[in-house]
C-alpha cells in the first residue's frame, strides 16, 4: 500500500512536471481569448475577465462567444491571411519532404547497392559538404533561383529549401540498402526484372522504416523552416508559410498581443493535432534514424 | 566445338557486359537529379559565397569592386564580431550541458515499465519540437516580459522571488532565458534520441547484474552509461551543431538584444546581409563572416567528429 | 494508417495546387486594363484603412487602371524593396520608408522622373518651400513630392486620465524636465500598475536629441549640428539629457519594459495606458486611432525643456518625399495619374480629415475638428524649424552618399540602450568615441568625393548664420 502510495505521488510530481512544460502552449491559447488591456496588466487567471467559468454551462452557451473574445480570431483570420499562410506551409512541407525523400532514396540506392566507375568520387563529394564551411550561402542561392526565372513563386521556395544536399539521409539509405541480402536481386534477375522494376517492386516496398524515417524528420524540419522561407517570400507576402507570417504580424502589430496570441494559436493547433495523431510514427521515426 | 564455345562464352560474356553497361546507366541516371541538385545548390553557392566575400558589394547586380582580404580583416576586428561568437558558444554550450544529462533522465524515467501513460508523457516533452521556431520565440517573448510577462507574475505569486525579474532587459538574464528555451524546445527529440538508445541495451545483462547483486545506481554507472557513451557522442554533436546555428529563435525572442547581450554570429551575419538601418547591405562582409565562422563550426565539428569516431568503434569491438 | 496520411497529404496538396491555378487566372483578366503594383510602407494603406478606400475611388474614376496595393513596415519594407530591385521586380510606385534617400534611389537607377506622366503645373499646386533639390527633385525634374505637413517633429503625448487619477491638473502638462520627473513620480506612486514616462529603448528613437535640442536646437536627430557642420553627439547638452534619462531612470518612474520596446511595442504600451508620458512623432494621433484601438481622455504638448524659459525647437526639412514611379514601370501614365490623384487638394484635405494626418498645403488649421491633431499642429507651428538644405549642393549630396556606404559606427541609441541597463559604464567616452568615428567617416566621405576631382569641404555643411530658432531661408 505504502509502496503503491509512493508510486502514485511520483506519477503526479511528473504530470506536474509536464503540465509546466506544455504551460507556455496553454497560456497562449488562453491569451487569444482576452483584450489587449489584460495583457497589458499581466494577468494569470486562465479566462478573461468577461467570462466565466458558468459560462461554459450547456444552458448558458450563448455567453461564451459573447465573452470569450473571439473577434481576436476573427482579426487574425481576416488582417493577417492566417488561412493562406496555413495552405502555404502544407503545399511548401509536402512539395519538399516528397522531393528530399525521392532524390536521397534514389541516391542512396545507387551508392548502396551498386559499384560504378567514379562512385568513391560521388561518396566523398557529398560527406565532404558535412565539413566544407559553407560561407553565407543564401545570397548566390538567392541569385541562382531568381536567374532560373522562379524568383517570388512557390516552386522556387521550394527549391531553395530541398535543393542542397541531405548528408545524413542519403547515407541512411546507402546503409539500409546495403545491409538487404543480395538474393533479391537474383531472385528478380531470375524472374527477368529490369533495374527500374528491381527497385521499385522488390527494393522500395522494403525501406519503409527509412523512409518513414527520412519522412518524418525531414517534415518536421521543413514545418518549422524560417530562415529560407522569410529571406524568399521577402517580396511575396502571399507566399508565406505559418512562421514568416507570423513574424510579419508581429512587426506590422507587435502592440496586438491577443492577436498575436490568437494568430499563434492558428500555427500551431494544426500541427500540434497532427503529432498527437501519428504520434508514434513521429517517435519511431525519429529513433529509426538516430539507430541507424 | 572449341570454336563454338568460346564464341558463346564471348557471347555470354557480351551480353553480361551489356547487362553491367545498362545497370551502370541506369545508376548515372538514378544519380542524375541528385548531382544537378548538388552542383546547383550545394557546390555554387559555396564557391560564390567565397568569391563574394572578396568584394565591396552592396547585393545589387554583380560584385566588381574587388578589394582582396579587406572584408576577413575587418570581420576579425570587429569587436562585435566575437562578442557574437562568444554568445554562440556560451549558447552552445548552456545547452549542451543542461539538455544531454536531462533528457537522459527523463528518458530513463520514461523507459522505466513502472511508468503508466509513458506515451502521454513522452508526447508531451516532445510536443514543442513540432511548433515553429519563429512561433516559439514571439510566444515567449510576451512569457519573459517584465511588466505583466507571465514567468514574473507566477514566480512572484508563489514566493520564489521577491522582485520581478528584468529577464530580457539584462544581458545576462535574456542569455538564461535564451538558453532555458533554446532547452524546452530541443528537449524531446534528445529524450527520443536517448529512448532509442536505452532499448538497445540488452536485457540479460542487468539480469546477471541483479543476481550478483548490483543496485539501480550500480547498474546505471557500470552498464548503462558505457553502454550509452557512443549515444552521448552523436546527441552531443546534433546539440552542438544546432545550438551553433541558431538563428530564428534568437531573432524572434530577443533580437540579439539587449545590447549585444544576445547577438549571436547567424544574426550578425544576417544584419550586414539583409538589414539596411543606415546604408545598403554589405553583402561582401557578410559573406567573409559567414566563411570565418564555417571555418571555426568545422573545427568543432571535426573534434567531435573524432570522438564519434573513436566511441562509435569501441561499440563495434 | 499510413494510406490515409498519404491520401490525405495528396488531397490537401492537389486542393492547393487548384487554388493556386485559380489565382492565376485572375491576374490576367480582360486585357485593355492596365494593372499598376504600388507598395507602401505607410499604415495608411493597409488593408480596410483610409489608403485603400482612395485607391478604390481612384479605379472607380479609372475603370482601365487597376491598382494592387501591398504593403510592409519599418525594416521589413526595406528588406523587400531590396530584395524587389535585385530580383528586377520593382513595382510601379513605391512609397518608400525614409531610409532610402532621393539619391540612393537614384544612383540605383529604381526611379524616374515623373514631370512627363503628372499633370501641368504640378510643382505649382504646393507652396515654394515644398520643393528642394536632392530631397524631391534634381533641377527640372521631379521624382516625388509631399505626402503630409513639412513642418514636423516629436511632441509629448500624456493621458489625462492618469494625470487627474494622481491628483495633477489634465490640463497643464508637464513643461520642464523637473516637472516631468516630478509628476512621473506621483503617476508611479498613485496610479495602480501605470508609470510616468516609457522609452523604446531597443529602437533607433531620438528621444536624448529631443530633450537636447532646447539646449542645442542646431542638432537634428541624426546628432548632426548644422551650425557646426560636424556631428556633436558627446556635446555637453546631450550628456546633461542622458544623465537626465539616467536620473528618471534610477528614480523608478521609466517603464521598466523600456529597455526592450521597439517603437510599436511602446506605442502599445503608452496606449494601454501603462505610462501616462511619452514622446511620439506626428504620425501617432494617426496611429492611435487607427491602428492601436483609438485611446481616448489624451493630449499633446511641446516636449519639456531643462528651465522654464527655453523654448523647445526640431529642425525639419521643407522638402518632403512620397510616392516615386519606379524606372522599370511599363505602364508611367497610369502611374502619373494615381500620383495625381496622391497628391490633389482632395486627396490631401480628406487625409487630414479622415486619415488625421496633416495637409502639406497650407490650409485653415480651425478646420481640424481632431483635438489632438489640432494641438499638434500648434505644437508644431511652436517647435519646428526649417533646417539648412545641403542636399542642394550636388557635391555635398555626394558626401552623404558616400558616407552612407562606408561602414557605420556604432549607432548611438545603442549606446543610450547600453547604458540605461548598465551595461557601459562609462558611457560619455563611449559617446567621443562614436561621436568621433562618425565625423571621421564624414572626412572620409568627403575626402572620397574630392578625390574624384569634386570642389567640396566641410564648409558645405557648415552654416555659422543658422541658429535654429528661426527657419533658414533659401533664396
Amino acid at each position: 500500500m505504502n509502496k503503491r502510495m509512493i508510486k502514485i505521488i511520483l506519477h503526479l510530481l511528473f504530470l506536474v512536471i509536464t503540465l509546466i512544460w506544455v504551460y507556455p502552449l496553454i497560456w497562449t491559447i488562453t491569451s487569444s481569448f482576452k483584450t489587449n488591456r489584460e495583457m497589458f496588466s499581466g494577468s494569470t487567471s486562465l479566462l478573461p475577465n468577461s467570462a466565466n467559468w458558468s459560462d461554459f454551462l450547456p444552458w448558458n452557451w450563448g455567453n461564451v462567444i459573447e465573452n470569450m473574445n473571439f473577434s481576436n480570431y476573427v482579426n487574425a483570420w481576416e488582417l493577417a491571411n492566417f488561412s493562406g499562410y496555413f495552405f502555404n506551409t502544407v503545399v511548401f512541407t509536402v512539395s519538399v519532404v516528397l522531393i528530399v525523400l525521392v532524390l536521397c532514396c534514389m541516391t542512396g540506392y545507387v551508392l548502396g547497392r551498386y559499384t560504378f566507375p567514379g562512385k568513391t568520387v560521388i561518396m566523398a563529394a557529398i560527406v565532404a559538404t558535412m565539413f566544407i564551411p559553407a560561407g553565407y550561402t543564401i545570397i548566390p542561392l538567392w541569385q541562382l533561383i531568381n536567374a532560373l526565372g522562379i524568383g517570388g513563386s512557390m516552386s522556387g521556395l521550394v527549391l531553395a529549401e530541398s535543393g542542397g544536399t541531405h548528408v545524413l539521409y542519403i547515407l541512411l539509405f546507402a546503409a539500409y540498402f546495403r545491409g538487404l541480402p543480395k538474393e533479391l536481386e537474383e531472385a528478380g534477375k531470375m524472374d527477368g526484372a529490369g533495374f527500374m522494376r528491381t527497385f521499385l517492386i522488390i527494393m522500395l516496398p522494403l525501406a519503409k522504416p527509412v523512409i518513414a524515417s527520412t519522412f518524418i524528420l525531414q517534415f518536421i524540419q521543413t514545418w518549422n523552416s524560417f530562415f529560407i522561407p522569410l529571406v524568399f517570400t521577402i517580396h511575396r507576402p502571399d507566399l508565406r508559410t505559418l512562421g514568416v507570417g507570423m513574424y510579419s504580424f508581429v512587426e506590422d502589430n507587435s502592440a496586438d498581443l491577443v492577436g498575436m496570441a490568437a494568430g499563434a494559436t492558428i500555427s500551431f493547433i494544426p500541427i500540434l493535432l497532427v503529432f498527437l495523431f501519428f504520434q508514434r510514427y513521429f517517435v519511431d521515426g525519429v529513433a529509426g534514424a538516430v539507430k541507424g | 566445338m572449341e570454336v563454338v564455345s568460346t564464341a558463346k562464352r564471348s557471347a555470354k560474356k557480351k551480353h553480361i557486359s551489356t547487362i553491367r553497361r545498362r545497370e551502370v546507366m541506369w545508376c548515372y541516371i538514378f544519380l542524375f537529379p541528385q548531382l544537378v541538385i548538388y552542383l546547383a545548390f550545394t557546390l555554387w553557392p559555396i564557391i560564390a559565397s567565397y568569391y563574394f566575400g572578396f568584394f565591396n558589394w552592396n547585393g545589387t547586380g554583380w560584385p566588381t569592386h574587388f578589394i582582396g582580404f579587406q572584408n576577413f580583416v575587418e570581420v576579425l576586428q570587429d569587436s562585435y564580431f566575437w562578442g557574437a561568437f562568444k554568445n554562440s558558444f556560451i549558447y552552445t554550450i548552456g545547452l549542451v550541458v543542461i539538455v544531454v544529462p536531462t533528457s537522459l533522465i527523463v528518458a530513463i524515467i520514461l523507459n522505466s515499465p513502472k511508468l503508466k501513460f509513458a506515451t502521454f508523457f513522452r508526447s508531451m516533452f516532445f510536443l514543442p519540437v513540432v511548433l515553429t521556431m519563429a512561433i516559439v520565440g514571439i510566444i515567449m517573448k510576451n512569457i519573459f516580459a517584465f511588466e505583466g510577462g507571465f514567468l514574473n507574475e507566477v514566480l512572484l505569486n508563489i514566493g520564489v522571488i521577491q522582485e520581478p525579474i528584468n529577464w530580457l532587459g539584462n544581458t545576462a538574464f535574456a542569455m538564461v532565458a535564451l538558453i532555458l528555451v533554446g532547452v524546452w524546445k530541443g528537449f524531446g527529440i534528445k529524450v527520443i534520441y536517448w529512448l532509442a538508445g536505452l532499448q538497445t541495451l540488452p536485457k540479460d545483462l542487468y539480469e546477471a547484474a541483479r543476481v550478483d547483486g548490483a543496485g539501480i545506481v550500480q547498474q546505471f554507472i557500470y552498464i548503462t552509461l558505457p553502454l550509452l557513451i557512443p549515444f552521448l557522442v552523436v546527441i552531443t554533436f546534433f546539440q552542438t551543431v544546432w545550438a551553433f546555428n541558431v538563428f530564428d529563435l534568437v531573432k524572434t525572442f530577443t533580437n540579439g538584444g539587449p545590447y549585444f547581450g544576445t547577438d549571436v554570429v547567424p544574426l550578425y551575419i544576417y544584419r550586414y546581409a539583409f538589414e539596411i538601418e543606415g546604408g545598403f547591405p554589405r553583402m561582401g562582409f557578410a559573406s567573409a563572416a559567414g566563411i570565418i565562422y564555417g571555418f571555426a563550426t568545422m573545427i568543432i565539428s571535426i573534434i567531435l567528429g573524432i570522438l564519434v569516431r573513436k566511441f562509435g568503434s569501441t561499440k563495434t569491438t | 494508417m499510413k494510406k490515409l496520411v498519404a491520401i490525405l497529404l495528396v488531397c490537401l496538396f492537389l486542393l492547393a495546387a487548384c487554388s493556386s491555378g485559380a489565382s492565376n487566372n485572375e491576374n490576367s483578366g480582360d486585357e485593355d486594363k492596365v494593372t499598376i503594383s504600388l507598395f507602401s510602407s505607410h499604415g495608411q494603406f493597409n488593408k480596410g484603412n483610409f489608403g485603400e478606400r482612395m485607391v478604390e475611388e481612384f479605379m472607380e474614376a479609372n475603370p482601365d487602371i487597376h491598382v494592387e496595393i501591398s504593403y510592409a513596415h519599418g525594416s521589413n519594407y526595406n528588406d523587400t524593396l531590396l530584395a524587389l530591385a535585385s530580383s528586377g521586380d520593382l513595382p510601379d510606385v513605391i512609397q518608400p520608408t525614409g531610409n532610402f534617400s532621393l539619391i540612393d534611389l537614384i544612383e540605383n537607377d529604381w526611379v524616374q522622373p515623373l514631370d512627363d506622366y503628372v499633370r501641368d503645373g504640378f510643382r505649382d499646386d504646393f507652396p515654394d518651400s515644398a520643393f528642394a533639390e536632392g530631397i524631391n527633385i534634381i533641377g527640372d525634374d521631379t521624382y516625388t513630392f509631399p505626402r503630409i505637413v513639412a513642418k514636423r517633429g516629436s511632441a509629448l503625448y500624456y493621458h489625462t486620465d492618469l494625470m487627474e487619477e494622481a491628483g495633477l491638473d489634465p490640463n497643464a502638462p508637464p513643461q520642464t524636465w523637473d516637472e516631468l520627473l516630478e509628476m512621473s513620480k506621483q503617476i508611479t506612486e498613485n496610479v495602480d500598475g501605470a508609470y510616468g514616462f516609457a522609452v523604446p529603448l531597443n529602437e533607433d528613437f531620438p528621444h536624448v536629441i529631443l530633450l537636447a535640442q532646447a539646449m542645442q536646437p542646431t542638432l537634428d536627430t541624426n546628432g548632426f549640428d548644422h551650425q557646426k557642420g560636424a556631428y556633436d553627439l558627446d556635446s555637453p547638452h546631450v550628456i546633461e539629457a542622458m544623465e537626465f534619462l539616467l536620473k528618471m531612470r534610477d528614480e523608478g518612474v521609466i517603464h521598466p519594459n523600456s529597455p526592450t520596446q521597439e517603437l510599436l511595442d511602446y506605442q502599445g504600451l503608452w496606449a494601454n495606458k501603462q505610462a501616462a508620458f511619452g514622446f511620439n512623432g506626428h504620425h501617432f494621433v494617426r496611429v492611435n486611432e487607427f491602428e492601436l484601438d483609438g485611446v481616448e481622455d489624451y493630449n499633446v504638448a511641446p516636449i519639456p525643456v531643462l528651465e522654464e524659459e527655453m523654448q523647445h525647437s526640431q529642425l525639419s526639412l521643407g522638402a518632403d518625399f512620397n510616392a516615386y514611379i519606379s524606372s522599370t514601370t511599363e505602364h508611367p501614365e497610369a502611374a502619373g495619374k494615381l500620383i495625381d490623384w496622391f497628391s490633389s487638394q482632395e486627396f490631401y484635405e480628406r487625409q487630414q480629415a479622415e486619415d488625421l494626418l496633416l495637409s502639406p498645403l497650407d490650409s485653415n488649421l480651425d478646420e481640424i475638428d481632431n483635438e489632438q491633431l489640432k494641438n499638434l499642429a500648434n505644437v508644431f507651428e511652436e517647435t519646428v524649424v526649417a533646417r539648412p538644405v545641403f542636399e542642394q549642393d550636388e557635391a555635398a549630396f555626394k558626401v552623404k552618399q558616400e558616407e552612407a556606404a562606408l561602414s557605420e559606427p556604432q549607432k548611438f541609441w545603442q549606446v543610450v540602450q547600453g547604458a540605461y541597463i548598465g551595461e557601459i559604464d562609462d558611457w560619455q567616452s563611449e559617446l567621443t568615441k562614436i561621436n568621433d568615428a562618425y565625423n571621421e567617416r564624414f572626412q572620409q566621405a568627403i575626402e572620397n568625393v574630392q578625390a574624384e576631382g569634386e570642389n567640396v569641404s566641410q564648409d558645405n555643411f557648415t552654416f555659422p548664420d543658422f541658429d535654429g530658432t528661426k527657419d533658414y531661408l533659401v533664396e
